[in-house]
Formats: structure tokens, C-alpha cells, sequence
């Protein structure tokens, strides 16, 4: 998945995306288990994220603190830079025609 | 039920708070119930209060559940997040788990509501109008410059199919923005549940007319919607969309009673 993928789902206010690289004990909610994985490792359980799972991974995105875990691996930090947009050469004004008509 | 609640120069942090969250939870149903901290001679209760609804689940974190006033088998949670006199934010979550008090698919708003004594005389209320009803939460206060609710939503064409969608929004009623912490969002290949966010549409915004015998304050519902999910409308529970220029705080029509923002009217009821 690309970074502007990530954008047009989670959109482009400030925040960020990770991937959940642990597995998921079975019998349990993922979106229970991964959010207090991701809780603790945010060190606080008021931390506010959602938890979704698209393209066939689990992606946790938060608006709070930037997390580092061996459990969670950045993906992209939003909103995406825009893209310069190259500057287009000053091109000299072209004399205007004489509107009068040659006799 | 609103409040209009007035507060002394002498309130505490602590006795504010307190007031916040007995309302909420229903412990406070009368002046008699709040802080010392209280303006209690400016201070109103109309209406009643939505029994059943609102459970304070840890009071450690002031999270509460909240039943859907229609759909009874959905509940959502929120948290009251507290800082020295000022209730900084409100996060909005689809879920929560107890036992390691964590809200599941929340996000959150900045309010930075803080209380302030009654300037302007008795029959203005300077303080904090609170409804509390069966859908929503509304909480206005001109000193802090807060207009903001959350309130119970209806379910559209895409979240019937995908029902894990919110039926909650919070709502900013001064600038009209809302979001829904977690619904399906149809982005093609990027498809899946993600935060909604957006303004508010109205059908048209009315005007105030007269008939032969007064004025009429006409009230269009609202709705919600986003690209995101082709647009699709939700409607907002308690929530109308009245003339702008309309500058009462407070009206009755059929007997209930409406707060209202700029902009916008609020059932109490």
C-alpha cells in the first residue's frame, strides 16, 4: 500500500499510521488486543487511536504521541508533503496586434 | 433536560468537575445536588433527566457508556477528559474495554471549557448550558466559546451494510464541523473503517416568518455526510438547523424546549 493510499483513507489532517507486526492470540478481538498493545506501548491508556484492518493488514492511526515498538512499524506520517510544482519560465509579453486593418 | 448552570468566583477545580460529572451521570437533578462552588440562586433545571441511558463506567477516567436512543443494542462510550478547571477534551469511541480501561476506536476534541463566575446579571445566563437527553450531550458556553455536542446518528446506505459504523458524532455546532471516530469509508482499493469527519448540511437554512397571529421559528433537520462514503446522509438526533438570525438562547415549540447555537436548535428533551 502507498503513503497516498494511507491519505485518501485516513485523510490528510496531521496524524499517523502504523502497521501491527504481532500476531494476534487466537480467541481474541484483534481491535481489543492490538489497541492495548498499542496502549502500552504509548505508555498511557487515554491514548486515542482507531484500529483498522485494510489491504489484508492490521493499521492502527493516531492523532497523539508517536509511538516506537518492536510491535508497531511507521508507515507514514500525514498529511503527505504537497508537491513542488516546478516554476514555469516568465515567457515576454507579445506585443498586442494593431487592431487596425491594413488599407 | 438543560442546565443552565452559573458558577461563583469561588468554584474549585475539583467542585467543578464534580458538578460536570454529577449531571451527567444523573446524581444531580437539582440545584440542592451541586457543588458550594454553584451560582445555585442562577442556576435552572427544566425538563428530565434520561434515566437508563448514561453509566459512568470508570470514575477514575470519567468514561461513560451511552445507549443509542433508538437502537438500544448500541452503546458507545466517551471520555471527559479533566485538567485544572477546564475540561480539556472529549474523545468519542465506538468501544471500551474495562478491565484495562481503554476505549476502542476513539478519537478526540479539544473544548478547553472553564468555569466563570455570572457577570452579566440574573436574567442572562453567563455560565454553561448543558443538555443532557437521550441522544445527545450539548454543552455551550459563550465565556469559553464552546458550542459542541455529541449526538445519536441514524445509519445510511453504507453503514446498514457495514455495521461496525458509529452511530455517534461529535458535533462542533459553531463551525458546524463534525466527526464520527470510526465508519466505513468507500475509497476504493483503500476501502475500510476509518474516521469520518466533514460539515453539516441542511436541506436549506430557514428563515424566521409570521403569521397573522406571531413569529414562527421554522427548524430543518440536519444530516451529516462525507465523500468518503459517497455522500451518503445521516440524519442527527436533536439537531435542527434554525435562521441565523436568530439570537434568543432559548425557545419552546409543542411545549419542549430548544437550546440553541448559532445557528443551530437543540432539543432538551
Amino acid at each position: 500500500m502507498t503513503s497516498e493510499q494511507l491519505q485518501e483513507i485516513f485523510g490528510n489532517e496531521i496524524g499517523r499510521v502504523y502497521s501491527f507486526t504481532d500476531s494476534i492470540p487466537e480467541g481474541s478481538d484483534p481491535q481489543v488486543h492490538i489497541t492495548e498493545a498499542f496502549a502500552t506501548a504509548a505508555g498511557s491508556n487515554l491514548i486515542n487511536c482507531i484500529v483498522t484492518h485494510i489491504f489484508g493488514t492490521w493499521l492502527v492511526y493516531t492523532k497523539e504521541s508517536e509511538v516506537t515498538s518492536d510491535k508497531f512499524t511507521l508507515l507514514v506520517e500525514l498529511p503527505l508533503p504537497v508537491p513542488e510544482v516546478p516554476e514555469v519560465p516568465e515567457v515576454p509579453e507579445v506585443p498586442a496586434e494593431s487592431e487596425t486593418l491594413p488599407e | 433536560m438543560i442546565v443552565k448552570y452559573n458558577m461563583l468566583g469561588s468554584i474549585t477545580s475539583a467542585q467543578f468537575k464534580s458538578d460536570i460529572i454529577g449531571l451527567i451521570t444523573g446524581t444531580i437533578t437539582n440545584v440542592g445536588g451541586l457543588s458550594a462552588g454553584c451560582d445555585t440562586a442562577r442556576t435552572t433545571f427544566t425538563g428530565t433527566y434520561p434515566t437508563g441511558k448514561y453509566v459512568l463506567e470508570n470514575a477514575g477516567t470519567n468514561t461513560f457508556s451511552k445507549v443509542h436512543s433508538v437502537d438500544s443494542g448500541t452503546t458507545h462510550y466517551f471520555r471527559l477528559n479533566f485538567g485544572t478547571s477546564v475540561l480539556t477534551s472529549i474523545a468519542l469511541a465506538r468501544g471500551y474495554t474495562s478491565g484495562s480501561d481503554t476505549l476502542i476506536n476513539s478519537a478526540v476534541t479539544t473544548l478547553n471549557l472553564v468555569p466563570n463566575a455570572n457577570s452579566y446579571g440574573g436574567q442572562f445566563n453567563s455560565g454553561i448550558t448543558i443538555v443532557i437527553t437521550a441522544s445527545c450531550i450539548h454543552i455551550t458556553s459563550l465565556y469559553s466559546g464552546v458550542s459542541f455536542g455529541i449526538f445519536d446518528i441514524g445509519t445510511n446506505g453504507i453503514t446498514a451494510t457495514y455495521t461496525d459504523s458509529m452511530k455517534m458524532a461529535s458535533v462542533n455546532t459553531s463551525t458546524s464541523a463534525f466527526t464520527i471516530p470510526y465508519s466505513y469509508a468507500l475509497t476504493g482499493l483503500s476501502s475500510g473503517y476509518t474516521t469520518i469527519t466533514g460539515s453539516i448540511n441542511v436541506p436549506v437554512t430557514p428563515v424566521i416568518v409570521s403569521s397573522a397571529s406571531g413569529t414562527i421559528i421554522p427548524e430543518n433537520p440536519t444530516f451529516i455526510s462525507s465523500v468518503q462514503q459517497g455522500y451518503s446522509a445521516y440524519s442527527v438526533s436533536n439537531l435542527f438547523r434554525i435562521p441565523l438570525g436568530f439570537a434568543d438562547f432559548q425557545y419552546n415549540t409543542s411545549g419542549v424546549t430548544r437550546q440553541t447555537g448559532p445557528g443551530y436548535a437543540i432539543v432538551t428533551e
